[in-house]
């Protein structure tokens, strides 16, 4: 019964009540939009260093993590980079070669991770070879080619065509001196990665290196990130003795900064409901403040005083969850919507790509944002109902009722 | 002039009630958008803070064309006289030379690549804090001919204090640069890039060793607050011709100013948001105070009161209620601003750890400063005139035989 009361109580005064609930809804609905496209944007740049270098899995052996030398490359490394290929949810899987080495021109020298690959698979694997900004990837007839990052290239004075001098260790530990010569330079988003990576193909190094081919990393890409888990699992029980990562733990500065994100934009909405809650604590007050006359007769004629202030406190209840239905509903459905299709934003290209960022972006919203939602605004509704619902309590039927 | 003043003074005071409610809720307003906005700023702030005093400084001057090509033939000669008119330069805290260069490490059958820093010990622990990271050995001397090994590196290596590694690299115009130098000390960051790669020699003994006697490529500036910065640059750029560059932090680390900017430009659509929330608020409760006294305002245009004048009268009455919100906002938000500028938040558990581990402390830490104050205060003072206008042109509308039925 009190709750038919309330609800036609609301609508009263409907413009009192449109306001408010418009306020909610509002709120609600760009607190969540711009959540998820915070998260949407964070999704992007993880694709982009997945794509870029990272791959979804990959495999080395329990002593290179520590100490990245050529000596700790995978045994058998080609056969077993052979057999996960087989495996049906796996796309392409490439074998490199991981040096740490210095890069030297006539000018200048700089510490480089040198990667040798065999460019078809590498291609399948990540999309470095979009990438490239000046010359080609890896189609020449030129010996020994080399691709460089565009920073590394600046810094070290490299053009197109230009020779390099690598210097690193052979698995023997006796230092190498190799020549390669530029025919590709890319730039990524990353300018870190940019400036501290060079390609060659793995052919040319097991010639300078007079070396078997061996290969220190296996990087897999998968046909679809929801199979994840289970090729993850899968790998490690059949190559225990080697050390098998999918990109989370490859890359923990992501997980951090998403963790970071995720707890300020929970104090973001939680400011938005606080803003939301004084203005709901305001219109009840004034719509209190109007009617004490009203409760005066109402108590008057038999109503308990109990009622009179549950009466209140539903009426703020359902004021404040109808705005906030109403608020996730249109949220949900925006974000639905652009999920799938996507927000272009090319007529920004120049500044995101600055920033390392795709132009297409989409909303994303994992599931437990909406409840964590639905909780904050039942406490935001108690806490906005607690101070009008009192002033009722307080109120002398003789003296309320002839207050105007 | 003074007659509408006290009167809309005395109308606002006239239903107490209801203008500290409307106060209120331009109030919080203020008070939130500050919270958001000063702990935004802060986290710029402390990041900066910790980025440059890890390793870069606030300003750096090397030769031209140096920080492109990294190279020790674009190595510089600096005298004493202009490194002291540097720090006479007001707010300079601190200025310390380097002689940096990639080189490589051995010991044993293992090579790796280091960035070697030749540094005077003092100057350099000053800045950076370089004798709280040692974890083993002792710290350099300006005299000493030994090598500091960030522990990473130590431990890739496998050695130890009182190993000798070998050091190869490329000198002063192309001359060969080798050695074989005792390991005095092993110092541990928490940056794991840096952990693997620093190695440090007193700056006599690496000049010599590079072949570069007197040359530095990095003379490195600490400021005691960012604030200062654009002065201070402009005081030591007119110290240096343009043989010279002269750079700040953020030329140095654009990874982190395109960071911030990105925050900021999502910190400042949330800002927008809360505004309009804010907004509807306010209009709200000045729609509901308007209608209150619609039969008020019809009595006093039938006896005679021109609309115009009315309409002046709510108008000044808007401006004193918008006042008093942003003020009171204002006062109370700077001892609560001042508190969590003195105690940020601390944050918990896996996070604090992940924070820890880049090297960062545990914290949410907030910006107080004059700035934010001004910004919000302006900004919200705008929005709140905005809504409580609201009374002007429900005055023009009004029809007086009917309002005062009401």
């Amino acid at each position: 019964m009190l709750l038919t009361l309330a609800w036609k109580n609301i609508w009263r005064n409907k413009k009192r009540s449109l306001i408010i609930l418009t306020a909610i809804a509002l709120g609600l609905w760009a607190g969540l939009f711009s959540v998820a496209i915070s998260i949407g944007v964070w999704e992007a740049t993880i694709n982009s260093t997945i794509d870029r270098n990272l791959s979804h899995i990959q495999i080395h052996t329990k002593e290179f993590k520590d100490e990245k030398l050529i000596s700790n490359y995978i045994p058998d490394g080609n056969t077993i980079a052979d057999d996960i290929r087989k495996d049906k949810r796996i796309k392409e899987v490439s074998g490199r070669v991981l040096i740490e080495g210095m890069a030297s021109s006539p000018t200048s020298s700089s510490g480089v991770n040198i990667i040798g690959i065999n460019p078809e698979n590498e291609k399948e694997v990540t999309s470095i070879s979009s990438y490239i900004e000046e010359g080609k990837f890896f189609e020449t007839e030129k010996r020994n080619p080399a691709l460089i990052g565009k920073k590394l290239a600046d810094k070290l004075g490299l053009k197109l065509g230009s020779k390099i001098v690598l210097t690193f260790q052979n698995i023997d530990t006796t230092l190498n001196y190799a020549a390669f010569r530029i025919t590709g330079i890319f730039k990524t988003e990353s300018t870190n990665f940019d400036q501290s990576h060079l390609f060659v193909k793995n052919t040319d190094l097991y010639k300078t290196m007079e070396s078997e081919p061996i290969i220190s990393e296996i990087a897999i890409r998968l046909n679809s990130s929801d199979d994840l888990n289970f090729v993850y699992s899968k790998l490690q029980l059949d190559y225990s003795s080697l050390k098998v990562e999918t990109w989370k733990q490859l890359a923990p500065e992501l997980e951090f900064t998403y963790e970071m994100l995720i707890l300020e934009l929970e104090i973001f909405l939680g400011i938005i409901l606080a803003a939301l809650l004084f203005g709901i604590t305001n219109t009840m007050l004034m719509s209190v403040m109007d009617r004490i006359r009203e409760f005066g007769v109402l108590m008057a004629v038999g109503m308990k005083r109990v009622r009179v202030f549950f009466l209140i406190l539903i009426e703020t209840f359902v004021l404040s969850i109808f705005g906030g239905i109403v608020g996730m509903l249109l949220g949900g459905i925006t974000i639905w919507y652009l999920s799938d299709k996507g927000i272009d934003l090319s007529i920004f290209a120049e500044g995101l790509n600055a920033y390392g960022m795709p132009t297409q972006m989409y909303p994303v919203l994992p599931l437990y944002f909406y409840f964590v939602l639905i909780l904050m605004i039942i406490i935001t509704a108690i806490i906005a109902a607690i101070y009008p619902s009192i002033k009722t309590i307080k109120l002398m039927p003789a003296k309320a009722i002839r207050t105007y | 002039m003074k007659t509408y003043l006290l009167l809309a003074w005395r109308n606002l005071w006239r239903n107490k009630r209801r203008t500290l409610i409307a106060a209120a809720s331009v109030f919080f307003a203020v008070l939130l958008a500050l919270l958001m906005r000063s702990m935004q700023e802060g986290s710029y702030d402390y990041m900066i803070e910790a980025s440059v005093s890890m390793y870069t400084g606030y300003i750096q001057i090397h030769r031209d064309e140096y920080w492109e090509k990294r190279s020790i033939d674009k190595s510089m000669e600096v005298g004493d006289k202009i490194v002291k008119e540097i720090e006479a330069i007001e707010n300079v805290t601190l200025v310390t030379p380097r002689l940096e260069s990639f080189s490589l490490i051995s010991f044993g059958n293992t090579t790796k690549v280091a960035s070697i820093i030749g540094i005077e010990p003092g100057q350099e622990n000053r800045m950076t804090k370089l004798k709280n990271k040692l974890i083993k050995g002792k710290y350099l001397t300006p005299d000493s001919k030994g090598i500091l090994l960030s522990e990473g590196l130590a431990e890739l290596l496998k050695v130890d204090i009182g190993d000798s590694i070998v050091l190869y690299g490329q000198g002063y115009h192309g001359v060969t640069a080798a050695d074989r130098i005792p390991i005095e000390g092993i110092v541990k960051f928490t940056l794991p890039e840096l952990n693997k790669s620093m190695a440090y020699l007193s700056m006599n003994y690496s000049q010599w060793l590079y072949s570069a006697p007197e040359r530095i490529t990095t003379l490195s500036v600490m400021i005691n607050h960012i604030d200062n910065l654009q002065e201070v640059y402009e005081k030591v750029d007119d110290l240096f011709d343009d043989k010279y560059e002269v750079m700040t932090w953020s030329e140095m680390m654009p990874e982190l100013v395109q960071g911030i900017e990105i925050d900021n430009a999502g910190g400042i659509i949330m800002l927008g948001i809360l505004y309009v929330i804010i907004g509807f608020g306010i209009f709200g409760t000045v729609m509901m105070m308007t209608a209150e006294r619609t039969k008020e305002f019809g009595i006093l245009i039938s006896i005679g009161l021109k609309k115009g004048k009315l309409a002046f009268i709510s108008f000044l009455e808007s401006i004193f209620l918008a006042f008093i919100g942003v003020a009171a906002g204002v006062l109370v938000s700077i001892p609560v601003l001042y508190y969590f500028h003195q105690n940020p938040i601390e944050l918990t558990g896996q996070m604090a750890d992940m924070a820890l581990s880049y090297g960062l402390d545990p914290i949410l830490p907030f910006r107080f400063a004059p700035n934010i104050f001004v910004d919000q205060f302006l900004t919200v003072f705008v929005i709140g005139l905005v809504s409580v206008s609201y009374p002007l042109f429900f005055i023009r509308k009004l029809k007086p035989v009917e309002a005062m039925r009401k």
